[in-house]
């Protein structure tokens, strides 16, 4: 299961003093990626009797009511050989679940259709990792998923719902990786990878592009360029947290004077267009309206 | 008869054949039973002494010592006190669940996270500490683990001591406490610097600690009690000695004793008692005077003690004006006050964005310069950067000065150079020095940077203790 694990989600590049500790100019990358292949009904897998009162909570809320194992306590096999990172928190783990419950489950079950797609797609395991993963080569991994099967939250340690930025990356994580499900699922929307064709960033070389350059391309991040599976995913999860999502990637600037305005405006109509797509895909092949959950994401930001 | 004995004997091997193999079969136990048995074993064993256990946990050969209690109890729970100070005393005294695993070995692996996750966690995750554990083996009492996930060849091999009753009576948790206030107002590459003043030996001694890891660099010894009286006298020795430390009864304990000897007399130091603590130091900024920690203390044979905050530095005062040639570094190593380089975000990459080079001129003779009648100026601050033309090199002139112990004073002028100068070029080179240096100017700390892997290279990093910014110079 690690070695189909070559998710990456969100990376931090960090520059180094030296290959010291300071932290010179870092730059976050949005990236997520899965493995395709994968089946997505993974059982759950060995679940021991609960004993504690939060161990009991899961079982009950979230075992037997939804069929998700809860894995919040450390097991190596959570990341690759050579990643490093640390377990969460054992008091941390009640608020993510709470986290897990209002901006996940409950907007899935605010929408029509939602509980029921809901129910049948959901992933058999959440991973709490208390940090971020060190990958050893400079890089930090912020989330990963595996094929639906698996969905890795990390830095659940620094747990603040007032940190904008913070949930933002954890909402990310959930809508990116519950996104590949309905592709995995009922395909892409047709003839969706023709929509900004040109844009798409050969193998590994996304790494290079900015978000403006991303943009111009017609893509809402430098990651959603490596693949159309992944342009899909990403966008559904800009659509789901970005509260400015129509202004960043929608709405076209006015007056534009440089030839980058005018590039950028292009981008965007590429955006609405997969957009519009997904959309009527996903109601379609789920029953369930994005515009909808978007909504019901958005009301508890 | 032969034939008859031949078939005796065939049914008696026959019968032990079979007898011994019946035998060997019922001793064979399933793997299952064995791995629950052999955790069964181990889980009996840690939660056998009455106080639990002692842990001195070194990380890593270079590491200090962290003294830690442990009580593995019956619910599967472990209780793990510490004298790890760090998020409001969280790491003091903890409760988390732990697993026995079995694969190639026995395991034990503390679940949640703890004082091990969080010295795991330091440096980026690569300092050495860990909380996954190969059982290695019973020695007497003690139960010994190898860490497991350290890299291959640098496995940390740990020892669980039955705890006695009062083995949290040594638990000095004020001390790293305190000495955390050293960290601030510190170089980035250094790290805390402090001066212990041997009041009756008329002695200090200057050493850099670095109190996530618990190590000690010690720099140099000199005669005189305050930096001005080191630096008058002039009578200092370096000692670079690296050592380990921990806390124990009120006092720092050096893992390694420092010894030497300076002036005809033999000195050793191998822990330091740590008595009295108060934040009435001398300030590190004159323009920021905020007082700076002090600990008195004394050590045995050697007298009393104080530990001041500092930023003197024997070796810093090499730093002296090159005629030869401009310091220089990679604009990448200049830093604002948070340790982020301001040319990958900041000043210079806003305003230079092609930026090279950060230059210091200090005493520089330009005998060979590429306009006769423009020479640089032998004091100046500035950048090298790219353009369509070429390399480019601007300068804001400072007023000459020399260094001071090891500090040098920084007086920008309005002179630029070189003739040719823009007005765009001057007013953003106006905005980077200032920020560095202060609008007026200020007095910038040198001191001795060692890149293990170059060690020939003198590099030295100049600190402004009044804004926090920092750059390295190369020789």
């Amino acid at each position: 299961m690690i070695d189909s694990m070559k998710n990456l989600f969100y990376i931090i590049k960090l520059g180094g003093y030296l290959g010291s500790c300071l932290l010179f100019g870092a730059v976050i990358l949005v990236v997520t990626s899965c493995f395709e292949e994968d089946k997505l009904d993974v059982p759950v897998g060995d679940v021991e009797e609960p004993t504690t009162a939060l161990d009991k909570y899961i079982d009950s809320n979230f075992t037997e009511e939804y069929g998700i194992a809860i894995r919040y306590k450390y097991v190596d096999n959570f990341v690759n050989p050579g990643q490093r990172v640390a377990p969460p928190k054992l008091e941390v783990v009640r608020p993510m679940l709470d986290l897990v419950d209002e901006y996940w489950i409950d907007v899935y079950e605010d929408v029509d259709g939602g509980e029921q797609y809901f129910r049948r797609y959901v992933p058999g395991e959440l991973v709490f990792l208390g940090g971020l993963i060190y990958n050893g080569d400079g890089t930090v991994t912020l989330g990963t998923a595996d094929a639906g099967a698996r969905i890795t939250f990390t830095d659940v340690n620094s747990i603040d719902f007032d940190d904008d930025e913070w949930l933002l990356r954890q909402l990310h994580t959930v809508y990116h990786e519950f996104a590949h499900i309905v592709h995995q699922n009922d395909k892409l929307p047709p003839a969706f990878e023709e929509i900004a064709a040109a844009g798409y960033s050969s193998a590994g070389s996304w790494f290079n592009l900015t978000d403006e350059e991303a943009l111009m391309r017609g893509f809402v991040s430098p990651y959603a360029t490596s693949s159309p599976n992944e342009d899909f995913a990403e966008t559904i999860a800009f659509y789901m947290a970005e509260a400015d999502f129509f202004e960043d990637y929608i709405t076209l600037e006015e007056d534009c004077t440089t030839a980058a305005c005018e590039d950028r405006n292009e981008g965007r109509v590429l955006i609405l267009e997969k957009l519009n797509a997904i959309k009527e895909h996903y109601l379609k092949s789920t029953g369930v309206d994005l515009d909808d959950l978007r909504a019901s994401v958005q009301s508890r930001l | 008869m032969i034939g008859m004995t031949k078939n005796i004997l065939f049914y008696v091997f026959l019968f032990f054949l079979i007898s011994s193999c019946d035998n060997g079969l019922d001793k064979i136990t399933p793997p299952a039973e064995r791995s629950a048995e052999a955790i069964s074993n181990l889980r009996d064993d840690l939660e056998e002494p009455a106080n639990g256990w002692v842990l001195n946990y070194q990380p890593t050969p270079e590491s200090g010592i962290f003294y830690l209690l442990l009580k593995f109890n019956d619910d599967g729970t472990v209780r793990i006190q510490s004298d790890v100070p760090g998020d409001e005393d969280y790491f003091y005294d903890q409760t988390i669940p732990y697993r026995i695993d079995t694969r190639l070995s026995l395991e034990l692996i503390f679940e949640t996270y703890a004082v091990l996750h969080y010295l795991f966690e330091q440096n980026a995750s690569t300092f050495g500490a860990e909380f996954e554990f190969y059982y290695l083996e019973k020695d007497g009492d003690n139960l010994m683990f190898a860490s497991k996930s350290d890299n291959l060849g640098e496995n940390t091999v740990i020892t669980l001591e039955p705890a006695s009753a009062d083995a949290a009576d040594v638990f000095s948790r004020e001390l790293p406490e305190n000495l955390f206030a050293y960290d601030t107002i510190s170089s980035l590459f250094v790290g805390p610097m402090q001066h212990i003043s041997l009041t009756e030996e008329n002695l200090s001694i200057f050493w850099s600690i670095n109190l996530d890891e618990r190590n000690i660099s010690v720099s140099s010894v000199g005669e005189g009690l305050s930096v001005s009286e080191v630096a008058t006298i002039n009578n200092t020795k370096i000692l670079n000695h690296q050592t380990g430390y921990g806390f124990s009864d009120g006092k720092l304990v050096l893992s390694d004793p420092l010894n030497f000897s300076f002036g005809g007399e033999n000195i050793t130091i191998s822990e330091m008692s740590l008595n009295s603590y108060s934040e009435t130091g001398p300030p590190m900024c004159t323009d920021n005077p905020i007082a700076t920690p002090v600990y008195s203390g004394s050590v045995s044979g050697l007298g009393n003690t104080i530990m001041y905050k500092t930023l003197f530095d024997v070796k810093g005062m090499d730093f002296q004006p090159q005629s030869e040639s401009p310091y220089s570094i990679n604009v990448f190593y200049v830093a604002d006050s948070t340790g982020i380089s301001i040319s990958q975000r900041g000043s210079i990459e806003e305003l230079f964005p092609t930026a090279n080079w950060f230059l210091f001129n200090y005493g520089f003779d330009d005998d060979n310069p590429s306009d006769p009648l423009d020479p640089q100026p032998a004091y100046a601050v500035g950048l090298e950067r790219s353009t369509d033309a070429g390399d480019r090199t601007i300068l804001r002139e400072f007023v000459p000065t020399i260094t001071v112990n090891n500090t040098v004073s920084v007086v920008p002028t309005d002179n630029y150079w070189p003739n040719d100068i823009t007005a765009e070029e001057i007013s953003n080179l106006e905005i980077v020095v200032d920020e560095i240096f202060g609008d007026d100017g200020g007095i910038i700390h040198a001191l001795n940077y060692t890149i293990e892997s170059q060690p020939d290279l003198t590099i030295f990093t100049l600190y402004n203790a009044c804004n926090n910014y920092e750059f390295l110079l190369v020789q």
